[in-house]
This record gives structure tokens, sequence and C-alpha cells, in this order.
């Protein structure tokens, strides 16, 4: 069963979207999983005109990524129940990193991507104080530029370089009224940026290397990776750690540490384009983890 | 040294002989009574029952009273949505629409909302454990407070009109002042601010918007109410421990997304105490028991001394949490050495020990087998083994009664081979009869009784 994952900041429409998605995926049957007390849901009917279903997750600790058992709970009932599609929504504060982990544990399902809906007046507002809403374009396979019909072309202009700097390959749609068109799922993949450092090469590329100490733990490296992911769009490295080898390989915050049976160099490269601090973090790095890890060039211009 | 006056020299920054445990047992607290979330947080004799189980099998050194970050917002005109294994969550924001600062003739009173209930529960857990256990007072900290009053769209006023928020911060502050007093008065030994949402913003948001009431809100704590103080906070906020650090709690307490061992050199910079980080999920919630000792004994062995540190979990425990789960952590805390001991033997040892396990089916009179972790040093098997020993004081010769402690390594293949998992627990002829919770008397006689 294919499942998507739709996210956007409060406003962004995703409600409007989603009744749009649905009518789009029908006759398909849908479970709709719904992780957020919107001010006016997707109503009932519609979704029993669908023959589909509807789970709210009533979560006290909504703002809490270390409580994914909820939804998990909820997410095995979806699947004993054997829907076409599963569509998740998440609350507009939910950190989507670890989708495509916790999925992976799931024979059953195919992850499709996901969707982020993109208010264009607003997302510059929420883009600069709120972590979350970086990660959610970081992690999306297609950015809904939604309300085009009331931004300014400046906005949209706005918007669409803050969309790009978090996922530079991000594929970007105009829209309004949460509009969807069924040929701009193509788009759609797990992760948007795996190519991303064979394709990104302009000046404004930013790029720094690690040298990974032998004494550094898994744990310690894994933390320390996922500092330093809310500034990088890709890292990755072969490292030998105090508790085997691993393949570093981070893309977003999508944060991975494989086990790895080749060579290595404990060498952690990292890139990062306009706008990201990435100095600034490894900055923080490396006094976090001073004896382990050492700088070894910083190259802005890279080509 | 009493657990509190373990827990308090700690927070004083002192060495001391071993970490001190503060299991934050919110709605899991209920678990332990077979009552549900939704009770324990609004039943004050449903609460005070689960807290005193929690205080009797966990042995903490500090505990919280009350684990409810939406208290106040439901004070302050929230509606709330009950959950049967979790605590409510807010359902509506009355200031969405408008942006308004509330009167400040609304901020908590003794008497408004569920407070009246907290606070008798507050007291009397005071009379009945205060001497030894620390308790914990936690409010819901500004922040979190502001966008449960203001909803999502906080983070837009955040861009667009940075007097708002810094006037609504305010009011958030002065209900927390109002907290800390009640709290205090109701004889909490410390105050906890919980602000999940600080993990979502930036240090430079910190600076600019929490900073200063969180500053405030500890210096109140510290130098009007003379109480400790801590920190909470949940999710990847580790860019902000160092801001964290400078708003100048004694303490602050983080989720498995930190990396504790790393935040602890921060924090020592600073002298704030940091305390954590169980995993809720993977650890506590999903592991086993043996996973939840490793999982402490292996951060404690990281630590170069017992100071500056607690031990906790990453935040408010599942409902669902298994008791045996959090009896492991305990007894990983309490007796870390004999821990490490078991762990290591558990992992390592290749049970190459003959076992011979009774014949059940032809025993001469009925058989009690309690399998402990240690009955005397972990509480909860100490009970368990105490509650057998009363049973066998009553049928004397009519049944035989025997002690498995898990710290000798004959003990652990025995298990093994049983397929005994949770300790500690009551096999009677061969059948696990009580796991975890420790039975009545009356509970025992009666399995007991149903084999004679």
């Amino acid at each position: 069963m294919k499942f998507y994952l739709i996210t956007g900041f409060l406003g962004a429409g995703k409600t409007t979207f989603l009744k749009n998605f649905i009518r789009l995926l029908a006759p398909k049957r849908i479970f709709l999983i719904i992780n957020e007390f919107g001010k006016e849901g997707v109503d009932g009917k519609l979704l029993r005109e669908m023959n589909s279903v509807l789970a709210e997750i009533n979560n006290g600790s909504i703002f809490c990524s270390c409580r994914l058992d909820k939804f998990e709970e909820t997410l095995a009932t979806a699947i004993a129940q054997k829907p076409d599609v599963i569509v998740t929504e998440a609350s507009g504060l939910a950190d989507p990193t670890n989708i495509s982990h916790l999925l992976s544990k799931y024979s059953e399902i195919s992850y499709e991507g996901s969707i982020c809906l993109a208010d264009a007046v607003q997302l510059p507002r929420v883009y600069h104080t709120a972590v979350v809403a970086h990660k959610q374009l970081a992690v999306a396979g297609l950015v809904l530029l939604n309300k085009t019909d009331i931004a300014k072309p400046e906005q949209k202009e706005a918007a669409r370089e803050l969309i790009l700097q978090a996922n530079p390959l991000a594929h970007i749609e105009e829209t309004e009224y949460g509009r969807i068109k069924s040929d701009w799922l193509k788009h759609l993949k797990p992760s948007s940026a795996q190519e991303m450092a064979s394709e990104l090469r302009d000046i404004t590329l930013q790029k720094s290397t690690l040298e990974v100490s032998f004494n550094m733990s898994r744990d310690m490296m894994l933390h320390c990776l996922k500092q330093l992911s809310e500034s990088t769009y890709r890292m990755k490295g072969f490292l030998k750690l105090a508790d085997g080898n691993f393949y570093a390989d981070c893309t977003g915050p999508d944060v991975q540490l494989k086990p790895w049976q080749g060579e290595t160099n404990n060498r952690l490269v990292l890139l990062a384009g306009r706008g990201m601090p990435l100095r600034k973090a490894i900055k923080q790095a490396l006094s976090w983890y001073d004896k382990y890890l050492t700088m070894i060039k910083e190259d802005e211009h890279d080509g | 040294m009493n657990p509190k006056e373990l827990l308090f020299s700690t927070l004083r920054h002192e060495v001391t002989e071993r970490a001190p445990w503060v299991p934050f047992a919110g709605v899991h607290a209920g678990k332990l009574t077979g009552v549900d979330a939704t009770e324990i947080l609004t039943d004050e004799d449903k609460l005070v029952d689960a807290l005193m189980e929690v205080n009797r099998l966990y042995k903490p050194d500090g505990q919280p009273v009350v684990f409810d970050l939406q208290l106040e917002a439901e004070i302050l005109g929230c509606d709330l949505v009950w959950s049967k294994d979790g605590p409510p969550s807010v359902a509506n924001h009355p200031l969405a629409d408008t942006m308004n600062i509330p009167c400040r003739c609304t901020l908590p009173t003794p008497d408004a909302g569920r407070m009246p209930m907290v606070l008798s529960a507050m007291r009397r857990m005071k009379a009945a454990v205060g001497e030894t256990t620390a308790l914990y007072g936690l409010l819901c900290g500004p922040f979190t407070l502001a966008s449960h009053l203001r909803g999502n769209d906080i983070f837009m006023d955040m861009y667009d009109d940075d007097e708002y928020v810094k006037d609504l911060m305010s009011f958030c502050v002065d209900s927390g002042k109002k907290m800390i007093d009640m709290f205090v008065d109701a004889g909490m030994d410390v105050i906890a601010i919980v602000d999940p949402l600080v993990s979502q913003i930036s240090v430079d948001h910190f600076e600019e918007f929490l900073s200063e009431p969180f500053a405030e809100l500890f210096r109140y704590i510290r130098e009007e109410k003379k109480v400790f103080s801590s920190f909470f906070v949940c999710g990847n906020a580790t860019r902000n421990i160092e801001v964290m650090c400078k708003t100048a709690p004694d303490s602050i307490s983080v989720d498995e997304n930190v990396d504790i061992i790393a935040a602890k050199a921060v924090c020592d910079q600073y002298n704030v105490v940091i305390g954590g980080n169980i995993p809720l999920t993977s650890v506590m919630l999903h592991g086993t028991q043996q996973d939840n000792m490793k999982f402490v004994v292996d951060m404690l062995a990281k630590l170069d001394e017992y100071k500056n540190f607690i031990v906790a979990p990453g935040c408010d425990m599942p409902y669902a949490v298994p008791v045996e789960n959090t009896i492991g952590a305990a007894q990983a805390v309490l007796n870390t050495a004999d821990s490490a001991e078991m762990v290591k033997n558990y992992t390592s040892a290749t049970f190459d020990i003959e076992v011979e396990l009774p014949d059940y089916e032809n025993l001469e009179r009925p058989l009690v087998e309690v399998f402990t972790l240690d009955s005397a040093t972990c509480a909860a098997c100490t009970y368990m083994m105490g509650a057998a020993n009363v049973v066998k004081g009553t049928f004397r010769e009519k049944i035989d009664l025997v002690e498995y402690k898990f710290t000798e390594k004959e003990n652990i293949a025995r298990c093994m081979k049983m397929g005994v998992t949770n300790l500690p627990c009551i096999y009677i002829n061969g059948q696990l009869k009580f796991s975890s919770i420790i039975p009545s008397t009356e509970e025992l006689e009666e399995a007991v009784n149903e084999v004679l």
C-alpha cells in the first residue's frame, strides 16, 4: 500500500488540500491519519463517500518527537485494514525527519514521499521562527506553493528562494485553494536530494570536511550528525568508530549511520547551501566534541 | 544521607556517592494502581494512591506530583480533550483570533480549575513522603503556555509583532509566578518549568523572546522562594542547551534527542545540573528490563564522578511503560555496581551452568518461587519477597518458598530456562502468577489456596 506524508505549517492549507487529494486518489480506499486538532477538519461525510477511514491521534505530547509510539499504534491499525493508500497529515510542529526510517520497518508500505504545503505569503515568517518549517521542506519531494492568488510576485519569489534554500532539489508547483494535479505526483520521491552533491555546484555551495577520531562512539557520532544536520543538506563519510565501521549518509535532517564493510577514511564531508549557518554549526560541534573532531579544510567556493 | 538530601546535594553541585533518580511517572503512575490517565489527573484520591505506589516501587529520590502541561491552559480558557493513556490535549486557543493580552485577573488562583485537587494532593504527598522524597511541582513553561493560548500563530507573531509576543510572554511569566507561589506553599521542593516548545526555535529567537522570561522565573524561584529549580525541554534542544544554562536554573532535563554526556560538558561550564535521558519509547516502553538496566549502567559509566547529574526518563513516561522496566532502571541507579554485574552476566554468560527445574507436576506441596533482582536492595523485590514471607508464615510447612536472586549466575540460567523475563515475579507450581505488581496478602493466599 502506498503511503503519503502531508506536512506544512499552520494555515498553509493542509486541510483544504487533503479534501482535494482524497478526491484525486478516489476510488482507491484511503486511510487518513490526522495528527492535529484542526479548526475545521476533513469531514466524515466526504470520507464515507470515498469509502475511506479517518483516525485522529489525540496526542498530548504532540511536540515530542520521542513519542512516536502513538503514531505507530495507529499505523498498525491502518495496515491491518489493508487500504490502498495511507495518507498522514502531520502536525504543523511535527518533525518529519525520521519518517522513512520508521516506515522501512513495514514491508507492506511503499513510501511515496512527502508533500509540503507552503503558504506563499506566510512562509518567510514561519521559516524564520519555527525550525521545523525548514525540516518539513527539506524532506519534501513536492512542495505546493499555495495561496498564490493572494500573493504578490515578490512574495512568491521570496518563498521560492526559501524553499530552495532548505531543499535545492525540491520540485515546486504553484497552486491556489490547495488544488493538486495528478501528474505532479510523478515528482515525488521518498527523499528528494540523494544526488544533491553532484548536481549542486554554484558559488554559494559551502563545503567542509571534518576528521573523525577512531575513539568516537556510534552513539556520539549519531548525535553529532543530528546536530549538524540542521545546517547542512548533505553529509557523507566512511568512518571507523570505536564500535565498528559505519557509513554516514545524511540528506538534510534525514540522518543515517549504517554498518559498513568497505574501506574507511574517517572524513566527514559536509555540504550546505546559501543561508545555511554551516560555520556556526561546525563551531558548535567542535566545541561539543572537541576530543573527536578536527577541521580539515573549509572551501566555500568548491567547484 | 536520605534520598531527598542526596538529590539536594546534587542540586547544590556537590559530589555524591551515587547519582540521584527522578522517575517522571506522570500519567504512568496510574498504571501501577489500575486507573487511567484521566482519573489520575482529575481524582485526588486516585492520584495520591498512585503516587504512593510510585514512591514504594520505584524508590525515587525525587518525584513529580502532577505532570500536566494543560493545567494552566484549562484555567485560562482552553478546552481540553481527554485521553485514557496520556495527558489531555488543548483543543482550541482562546487568543487565536484576537491579539489580546488577557487581564491579570484571570491568572491561576488556588480555587481555579483543578488547582484545589492538585494542591491538596501535593500537601498529602508532602505529609506522607516529604521527609525522604523531594517533590517536584511542574508548571507549563511560558512559551508553551503562550502557544496554548495563541495557537501556532505565535510563530508568525514572533516575525511580525515581537512586542505582542513579549507582552504575552510577560503574562505567561506572571501565570508561572502564581503557580510557583501555590506550589511552594503546598510544600514542593523543586519547581520545574516544562517548556517542550523550546526545541522548536532557534538560538536567536530564544535569546530574543525567552532568555529574559526564563531568567526572571528562575531568579524568582531562587531568590524569593528559596527552593530549587529545573528547566525541562523535550525534542532536539541541542542548539539551545547553552542559552538555557544562561537563564540560570539549578538543573535542566533533556530527552534522548540530546547527547547527554556532551551536553553535560556544556552544563558543567555553567555549573548547571543535567538530568535525563532514558529513551521513552525504544527503551522504556518497548525495551526489556535488561535493556533499561543496561542503558542506565552504560550512561553512568560515562561519568567521571557523580556530580551535576540526575538519572531520569527523557520526559513524562508513557502510560503503558512496563512496571518491571522502571524497576530495572531504578535498580541500576540505586545499585549501579551490582546491576552492571547482572547486565554483564546476562549478556556475556554462556549459561553452560546446568540448572535442574523442579518436577512441577509431582510436587509434594505447593512451591512458591520468587524471582528478584535482589530482595535486599531492590524495593519492589523487597515487597514481593515480603508478601511471600507473610503467606509462608500463614501456611507454614504446607508450602515451600524459595527466592532466586538475579545476582547469581545460576539463577540467571534458571530464569532463562523457565522463560522468566520480568523481575520481580512470583511463580506458583511453575506457573507465573504475579509479575512486577506486588500482590496483597489476600491475593497471594488465594493463589496458594487454589493449588493446595
